[in-house]
């Protein structure tokens, strides 16, 4: 039997999931990897982050993005990790839907958009 | 014609006759037909005079010809019509009785015009005299919800047939034996004594006939928005700058709704947003509509005019390209359907954070729209400069005709602007979309399509003070005992809403005080 492409994915997911078992942690993905998993679109994502950092070239990098949007939900790198997507997902519509309650908009090209939302997009950027 | 036919061609009077009546009233449209049916009944004779006959005719309506000067402007003899009916021969039949806060800056408030808007409903053939929308939500039919404290509401219309008073209220008239309608018959100018404190007659022609006069103890001028003010400054022979223009007033303050269409491009989170509640639908027999609108308390601390947006539908997808490639389908949606390119992208984004990644494909093959624009109409400040005056062009029958300057305030585009980031903050805190102020800087320019809702308003302005309106808060003209002014001229401020309800319950307050003075 020849060594093909599907048996060596299918080894490297094994390995993975053997790593508790030698005493070694999956690698935790960080708040920024976590925040970017959320965003159901890249491509479109990209596009409406390029346009947000026009208007705001200051808060260009993921990280200081990253840092901005936890800052606005009131959590922090190890809170991130430990939540679970539906709420982290729950925290941040909570946090877009009040972002147009506080007139936290930005209007990009017409569009009036929560600031939060669109930092999301930008780590697409 | 018989015994019931009050119905009179005045071409065919004798040339000089003088018509004796308890009181006269000029123009047969939603006031002169009201005032004229409600006062029939009584012992005081009326004399309605209508410059066209019971058909549209093109001589006749020429004569409403004129200039425009100002703000884009549909020709003058366009916009109204001038036979038996008047406008309500083409009226779209768009009913709401102003709100309290609508009637700020009139002589009298919401409870003084109540019971007369209960009964304008009857007469413009309405349901039951209910605008809150909620008494309209019928099964899937419902308002959006902005949830407490939103900033944007939701109203109703309700829609007339149209009521065509000229059709439905003519064998009223042809039966009242106290109504006399001279059809055909002109006002070219208004007799008083020599200090034109009380009038003596009317002078009236026809365009292929006699002229003769009328004589009553009351005038009423219904002839409209503009007429009724050129009909005052034409009739200068005592008071030079027109009849009840002591102070410079008439003719001023012209308001009209200026009309934007596509000021905004609305997406919905929802793919199929519940909006049948803002298109026309019927709701137990009754034809309605919802808008959206600022709460008072909004428009007044963000001092905006009283505003409504309605939302309409963006173009269906094209059926035949919905059979074809995905790639196909995804081109149109971002060419035809969305206006430009970072909206296409938010319809990919749409459902946010909060929903896991859609199959595009599926929702393309549904057909329904994603996109949808805004109508924006507001009831602006009133502009002293935006105004009616003659020229020196006179028309057939020598009658100076009407100059017309239309102003929108210079802050007209920065309030909508406005109206429509308070809507689109709203959308997102409900979570119900995203909203796009176009503008000339993001496409073509929304300014660039206004047009007029044919509401002509506001120069005969209604104010107890003869310093700042022509007529008092019973429409008689300031200064002139027994001349007064029924229609939309009289108002001092507007609304959002259509005109034609209140112009009907106004009608029926000044018969009621009009029936007083002659008791």
């Amino acid at each position: 039997m020849g060594i093909n492409r599907r048996f060596m994915l299918q080894m490297a997911v094994a390995a993975f999931g053997l790593l508790p078992l030698l005493g070694r942690a999956p690698p935790v993905p960080s708040a920024m990897t976590r925040l970017r998993a959320l965003v159901p679109q890249p491509r479109s994502a990209h596009r409406l982050g390029r346009a947000y950092l026009a208007h705001y070239p200051g808060e260009e990098g993921p990280g200081r993005l990253t840092r901005l949007i936890l800052a606005t939900l009131g959590l922090d790198e190890g809170a991130v990790a430990v939540r679970g997507e539906p709420e982290l997902r729950a925290a941040l519509a909570t946090r877009i839907r009040d972002d147009f309650a506080t007139a936290q908009t930005v209007m990009v090209d017409g569009w009036i958009l929560s600031r939060t939302e669109m930092r999301l997009y930008a780590l697409w950027a | 014609m018989g015994r019931f036919a009050m119905f009179v061609d005045a071409t065919k009077l004798p040339q000089g006759e003088t018509i004796q009546a308890d009181i006269c009233i000029v123009g047969a449209g939603a006031a002169g037909i009201t005032l004229a049916r409600d006062m029939a009944n009584g012992h005081r004779r009326i004399a309605l005079f209508e410059s066209g006959g019971l058909e549209y005719s093109d001589e006749t309506q020429k004569l409403y010809a004129g200039e425009s000067v100002g703000q884009d402007f549909p020709p003058l003899e366009a916009d109204r019509l001038r036979y038996f009916g008047g406008t309500t021969n083409h009226w779209s039949g768009g009913c709401r009785p102003f709100d309290a806060l609508d009637l700020e800056g009139w002589p009298f408030g919401r409870e003084a015009l109540d019971p007369y808007y209960r009964a304008a409903q009857k007469i413009l053939q309405l349901g039951p005299f209910a605008y809150d929308p909620k008494e309209w939500e019928d099964g899937n039919d419902q308002p959006l919800s902005f949830g407490a404290q939103s900033r944007i509401l939701t109203g109703i219309f309700q829609y007339s047939p149209p009521t065509r008073f000229g059709t439905v209220y003519r064998r009223d008239l042809e039966r009242a034996e106290a109504v006399t309608v001279y059809l055909s018959a002109n006002l070219v100018d208004i007799d008083t004594d020599e200090h034109a404190r009380e009038v003596t007659g009317l002078q009236l022609a026809c365009l292929k006939g006699p002229r003769f006069r009328a004589t009553a103890k009351y005038y009423v001028l219904a002839a409209g928005g503009i007429e009724n003010a050129r009909l005052l400054l034409t009739s200068n022979r005592v008071q030079k700058a027109g009849l009840g223009n002591g102070n410079d007033l008439v003719g001023r303050y012209f308001m009209d709704h200026a009309d934007v269409f596509n000021a905004a491009t609305v997406l919905f989170n929802d793919a199929y947003p519940a909006l049948a509640f803002y298109n026309p639908h019927t709701v137990r027999g009754q034809n309605v509509q919802g808008f959206l609108f600022a709460s008072a308390d909004a428009a007044r601390r963000e001092g905006l005019p009283p505003f409504c947006i309605g939302i309409q539908a963006g173009s269906m997808p094209d059926k035949e390209l919905a059979k074809k490639s995905l790639l196909a389908v995804y081109h149109s949606i971002a060419e035809g359907h969305v206006p430009e390119h970072l909206g296409f992208h938010l319809v990919q984004m749409a459902r946010g954070v909060e929903w896991a990644a859609d199959d595009i494909y599926n929702r393309l093959r549904r057909n329904r729209p994603r996109v949808f624009s805004t109508i924006y109409s507001c009831g602006a400040p009133p502009d002293r400069d935006s105004r009616v005056t003659l020229s020196d062009a006179t028309d057939a029958l020598g009658v100076r005709r009407v100059r017309l300057d239309w102003r929108l305030p210079s802050d007209f585009e920065q309030s909508m602007q406005r109206a429509h980031e308070i809507l689109g903050e709203e959308l997102g805190r409900a979570g119900l979309g995203r909203l796009r102020i176009n503008s000339a800087e993001t496409g073509p320019s929304p300014m660039q399509s206004i047009e007029n809702a044919h509401h002509h308003m506001g120069t005969t302005r209604m104010d107890r003070s003869p310093s700042q309106g022509v007529v008092d808060e019973n429409c008689r003209v300031h200064g002139i005992a027994n001349l007064f002014v029924a229609g939309s001229s009289v108002f001092p401020t507007y609304s959002f809403d259509n005109p034609t309800m209140t112009i009907v319950a106004l009608a029926l307050r000044l018969s009621d005080h009009l029936k007083q003075l002659s008791a």
